[in-house]
């Protein structure tokens, strides 16, 4: 764990608080972008900002550019009233557009060179290896003392074309992250302290839904499956029931391996966020999962704290951007 | 303990050039002719010293040799068996007794004849850890549960399936499955062990069984010798392009050649993305060619040595037993 220096406080291991810096992070949605400007020192993150701009119909289809200038204006609106001067930014890759996979072993067991990594990744994808950006990240222990390691993987074509619309914008790309992982990193840093021992975190947007685990505080990925259209077209009792068992449907599916299922094992608690995250839905959907709903802010924690004024977007939407922008290195 | 995760996604990837023999590393050109005459007059000189000094004294050697082979008397060649012992039938030996220690010898026949047979789409199959293999394929339709109960592979001869991997793709269910494979019940001849001064061959004749097949692209080399239970073992890999039914004929020619040979590792996935019945697959094999002695308590040539007429090993223990 990485320490502040004055008010003594834990930030997670990994966590770059030596520079003090103001990260934006800029998420692309499908129907909207969402940017978040925060301080980040060894004394505590302060969000200064945070807006959104809704896309025009089309703009982005299924994670994809296909209206490049559209998408530059509503940016470009966003920036100026937003008014961010940074040079940097990182931003975001939605799920269907990464492959993430796990490996459990010994310490030492399964070495990150380059050749192993594609090795592994090769047997994933469906495309050749030198068409993919490839990196791995050591998670932590498992219950049984053996490492996490999580090899991650996406298509160039993606990362170029995010980055062009970074560059295009004025801004260099400081990372681009898995929606997956800014969010992770997100609850990593606001929440790590605050939570239960097992906790599940549930993406519900459009058009994935996407989930993880965060088990003794180490990240498990989980997986992602459409949102069905019900569920995005109204939100009733048993639209939300559906829902629901669709989620212990593919979380027993991810998690068999773990030897967890909604029956044998279900997780302590309900992180809802996404475009479908709201109070009531959120109620509905922990209540049909019979889970504890988590019900704080994390952006009013011992590490994070906010100087936004008033802003309409609730947290559920803007915990991505802020993951972003604690990725951010660089003003 | 939490982590906030860093990945590197952005880092354009460094191009691997080819490695470079170090002994010419920093050589001056000159340093590398005068390296090269002067090796060449130790060569030279050697030749001489060999052909004037240790040739004679090896030739006189001989020569006394022969002179006292030719003064001792031949051998008497003792009288052979009866001509009456019907010639020995081949014996199927029950897997688990006698090849225990070649577990995985001609397995991956059945194996690549099923991939037509799978539910959905196979599109790749590769070995796991010893005695494990992982295969991926796609079962059409949306939202489909895949039940590991349920074979994806009618016929594999593979048991404790287990899911590692589900996503929704386009059109279907993407899965990744791990399972233990069930070594073969028997085989139906005897095979020989393949000593140390037989690997060259064999490494040639994979090779060339390879091209004779048609398969493209062959590549394969020796990558090492390790040490087994009763003996040894001497790896090659083979790396080759083609389709299924080539590499089906291929495995097949290689796992019936009669010799203590083993397929240890396999990987195929199709060139084009596309599912391996219809795809142009890449191949990469690992063979184990064994150097052992088997431990078949009921073949031991001393039992069936000792018996007029065998038929089988039961017949062959009992009168053992009787005597």
């Amino acid at each position: 764990m990485a320490k502040g220096s004055s008010k003594n406080i834990v930030f997670p291991e990994g966590f770059n608080v030596n520079k003090k810096r103001t990260g934006l992070g800029i998420a692309l949605n499908e129907d909207r972008v969402i940017a978040l400007k925060a301080e980040i020192s060894s004394k505590g993150i302060v969000v200064l900002d945070a807006d959104e701009q809704v896309l025009d119909s089309g703009t982005l289809g299924n994670g994809k550019i296909n209206d490049l200038d559209s998408l530059l204006d509503s940016l470009k609106k966003l920036k100026k009233r937003m008014g961010f001067k940074a040079k940097y930014v990182t931003t975001n890759l939605p799920h269907q557009f990464y492959f993430m996979k796990r490996f459990v072993g010994p310490e030492g067991y399964f070495s990150a060179s380059l050749a192993n990594i594609e090795w592994e990744i090769k047997h994933h994808i469906n495309g050749n290896i030198s068409d993919y950006a490839v990196s791995t990240v050591n998670t932590g222990k498992t219950d049984n003392n053996k490492t996490n390691t999580i090899i991650l993987a996406s298509h160039h074509r993606v990362i170029d074309e995010r980055s062009e619309v970074m560059t295009r914008l004025g801004l260099s790309l400081s990372a681009i992250d898995p929606d997956m992982l800014a969010i992770q990193n997100a609850i990593a840093v606001a929440l790590s302290n605050s939570l239960e021992k097992m906790v599940m975190v549930v993406d519900a947007s459009s058009p994935y839904t996407a989930f993880s685990l965060l088990s003794n505080g180490v990240f498990y990925p989980g997986g992602f499956f459409p949102t069905s259209k019900k569920i995005l077209f109204g939100k009733d009792e048993q639209a939300v029931k559906e829902f629901a068992a669709q989620i212990v449907k593919v979380y027993n599916m991810a998690y068999r391996i773990m030897g967890l299922s909604m029956k044998k094992k279900k997780p302590d608690m309900l992180i809802i966020l996404g475009r479908l995250a709201d109070e009531a839905f959120n109620n509905d959907l922990a209540s049909a999962l019979d889970i504890s709903l988590f019900d704080g802010n994390p952006f009013h924690t011992s590490t994070v704290k906010s100087k936004m004024k008033k802003s309409d977007i609730p947290w559920t939407s803007l915990i991505k951007p802020f993951g972003l922008a604690l990725r951010t290195d660089h003003d | 303990m939490t982590k906030f995760l860093v990945t590197d996604l952005l880092t354009p990837r460094v191009v691997k050039t080819p490695r470079k023999a170090k002994s010419s590393k920093g050589l001056p050109k000159v340093g590398k002719s005068f390296l090269v005459i002067v090796l060449f007059m130790v060569l030279m000189i050697l030749a001489a010293v060999g052909w004037f000094v240790v040739r004679p004294q090896i030739l006189a050697k001989k020569g006394q040799q022969q002179q006292i082979a030719e003064s001792e008397p031949e051998p008497v060649q003792p009288a052979k068996q009866t001509p009456n012992k019907p010639p020995k039938k081949p014996i199927k030996k029950p897997r688990g007794k006698g090849l225990e220690d070649i577990p995985w010898m001609c397995f991956y026949k059945p194996l690549l004849n099923s991939i037509p047979r799978a539910r959905g789409n196979l599109y790749s199959i590769v070995s796991g850890p010893e005695g494990v293999l992982l295969f991926s394929g796609v079962v059409p339709g949306e939202n489909v549960e895949i039940d590991p109960k349920k074979p994806l592979l009618p016929g594999m001869r593979v048991e404790n399936p287990k899911i590692i991997e589900v996503n929704p793709v386009d059109g279907g269910v993407n899965y990744v499955v791990q399972a233990d494979m069930i070594p073969m019940d028997e085989i139906d001849f005897d095979p020989e062990p393949i000593p140390p001064y037989m690997r060259g061959q064999m490494l040639r004749q994979i090779d060339s069984t390879a091209k004779a097949f048609e398969l493209s692209d062959v590549s394969s080399e020796p990558i090492g010798n390790e040490d087994v239970k009763n003996g040894s073992r001497y790896l090659i890999s083979l790396k080759a392009q083609g389709s299924l039914e080539q590499i089906k004929k291929f495995v097949e020619k290689m796992e019936n050649s009669g010799k203590m040979l083993e397929i240890g590792q396999i990987s195929l996935e199709g060139m084009e993305q596309q599912p391996l019945i219809s795809d142009e697959i890449r191949l990469g094999l690992v063979f184990r060619l064994y150097n052992i002695e088997l431990n078949i308590p009921e073949n031991k040539p001393e039992i069936s040595d000792t018996l007029k007429t065998t038929d089988s090993i039961e017949t062959a223990k009992s009168d053992t037993i009787n005597k």
